[in-house]
């Protein structure tokens, strides 16, 4: 049954899933499980979902009512574990810092749910395309919660060392070339659906190499805890500040304020 | 697909897409934290220059020049006092920046402050630029505009004692953590 595949969707699958386990084992036998435990939950999923799709369409066929629902199924349990891996990426990121990581995950969760709600409510295309507008919803929370993290880090000028920045661009990168993927096939299906495959797996596996890299990066790399200030230097740094803000503000009151000479 | 949720969403798509590039490609160059007392090292440095800038939008300067120079020369006068005054407005702003840029520092190395203390910071800014832009324009138009040079006064006052109570409080906690450590030794 799977001989009748294109041979080059056979070739980028088997790349694609010997890429996802030369990940699994690398996270594995490096011990990063520990660091990353929600990243190789998804990647454990991901590769259990290619093994049970390798014997649904063996045995079942690809038309099979059996194999589009469990396949489908199967995909919510994988987009919910990407979901968790990013969470994970994101506290990596700002997690040190408690104080910021408290306004951070908030405001992200609450654009991913917007922006998940929106896309839901927006695209009303009736049952034919709904899986596919589920997984675009998903797509873009997940893109949301990335982008928001990376855009938080600038702001406070934290530092995002390799590891965590590959991860996050190859969590980005695969929701938006997903929703992209997916928006070109529900609106160009006759034309599409041949290549939509391809191309989600060509996509894929440029992010597995970026996750190889960041996981290679990551068995290196010195991660820098944040600590406090010595009670010493706040102490020291507080009038200062408030002195510069005070004339700061003396200043602009009186900006403009003509001085009138004395009698 | 309608063609019009089509359109937003490969916008959407695209603009998530180079926002993650821009801000990664930043981080990877390395914006650098400033922390500490090393953050003061360039905290604002336009504010001595304000006793002359003030004396500069005297109105007797003005009446004086009218009078001994004719009015063509006092509204010379006047204009280029106002393009002066807005200049050190712009530079003033900058200084206001730096000291949003301190207090960021400050939030983030503060385990305790709490989110509304940064939406509250977030806010002030954004009143601040806004209310900056009025008071610009009306200085743009010669009016010295009060009020609103006034209101911005009021909003560096209250960031400079937001500031001063997240710093007491980091400040008390860094002690009490040394005096647990020191009672432990012993």
């Amino acid at each position: 049954m799977l001989s009748s595949l294109p041979a080059l969707d056979l070739v980028l699958w088997a790349l694609t899933t010997l890429g996802g386990l030369f990940l699994f084992c690398l996270i594995l036998g490096k011990h990063l499980d520990r660091e990353f435990p929600f990243l190789t939950i998804y990647l454990g999923a991901n590769l259990l979902q290619t093994a049970a799709q390798f014997f649904l369409y063996h045995f079942y066929g690809f038309t099979s009512q059996v194999t589009y629902m469990a396949v489908w199924s199967s995909q919510a349990v994988i987009v919910t574990a990407r979901a968790l891996a990013t969470c994970e990426f994101c506290f990596r990121v700002l997690g040190h810092y408690r104080g910021v990581w408290a306004l951070a995950i908030r405001i992200l969760l609450a654009s991913g749910a917007i922006v998940l709600v929106l896309t839901l409510a927006f695209s009303r295309d009736g049952f034919r395309y709904a899986v596919m507008t589920l997984e675009m919803a998903s797509e873009a929370f997940i893109a949301t919660i990335v982008v928001g993290t990376v855009l938080f880090a600038r702001h406070y000028q934290a530092q995002i060392g390799p590891s965590a920045l590959l991860l996050g661009l190859g969590f980005g990168l695969n929701s938006c070339l997903k929703i992209l993927n997916d928006a070109i096939l529900s609106r160009y299906w006759r034309n599409y659906s041949g290549t939509w495959n391809e191309v989600a797996m060509i996509g894929f596996a440029g992010v597995l190499v970026l996750w190889v890299c960041a996981m290679r990066a990551a068995v290196t790399e010195y991660v820098p805890r944040p600590e406090l200030q010595p009670a010493e230097v706040y102490r020291v740094m507080a009038p200062q500040m408030n002195r510069k803000l005070a004339e700061l503000n003396e200043q602009l009151v009186r900006m403009l304020k003509p001085e009138r000479p004395g009698p | 697909m309608s063609a019009a949720f089509f359109i937003l969403a490969v916008v959407f798509a695209l603009a998530l897409l180079a926002l993650l590039l821009l801000a990664s490609r930043s981080s990877r160059r390395g914006r650098h934290r400033r922390d500490g007392l090393a953050v003061l090292d360039s905290a604002p440095q336009h504010l001595c220059h304000m006793g002359p800038i003030r004396r500069s939008q005297d109105g007797t300067d003005l009446h004086y020049v009218a009078n001994q120079g004719g009015r063509e020369l006092a509204e010379r006068l006047r204009r280029e006092r106002h393009e002066v005054a807005r200049l050190y407005l712009d530079s003033l702003r900058g200084d206001f920046e730096q000291l949003l840029r301190i207090a960021r520092v400050v939030a983030l190395l503060s385990p305790e402050i709490s989110s509304s203390h940064e939406y509250e910071r977030v806010r002030l800014a954004a009143q601040f630029r806004f209310r900056f832009q009025l008071v610009k324009l009306r200085l743009l138009f010669g009016d010295a505009a009060m009020p609103q040079v006034a209101a911005l006064g009021e909003m560096v006052s209250t960031l400079a004692i937001r500031m001063e109570a997240a710093m007491q409080a980091l400040g008390e906690r860094a002690t009490l953590a040394a005096d647990l450590a020191l009672s432990s030794e012993r």
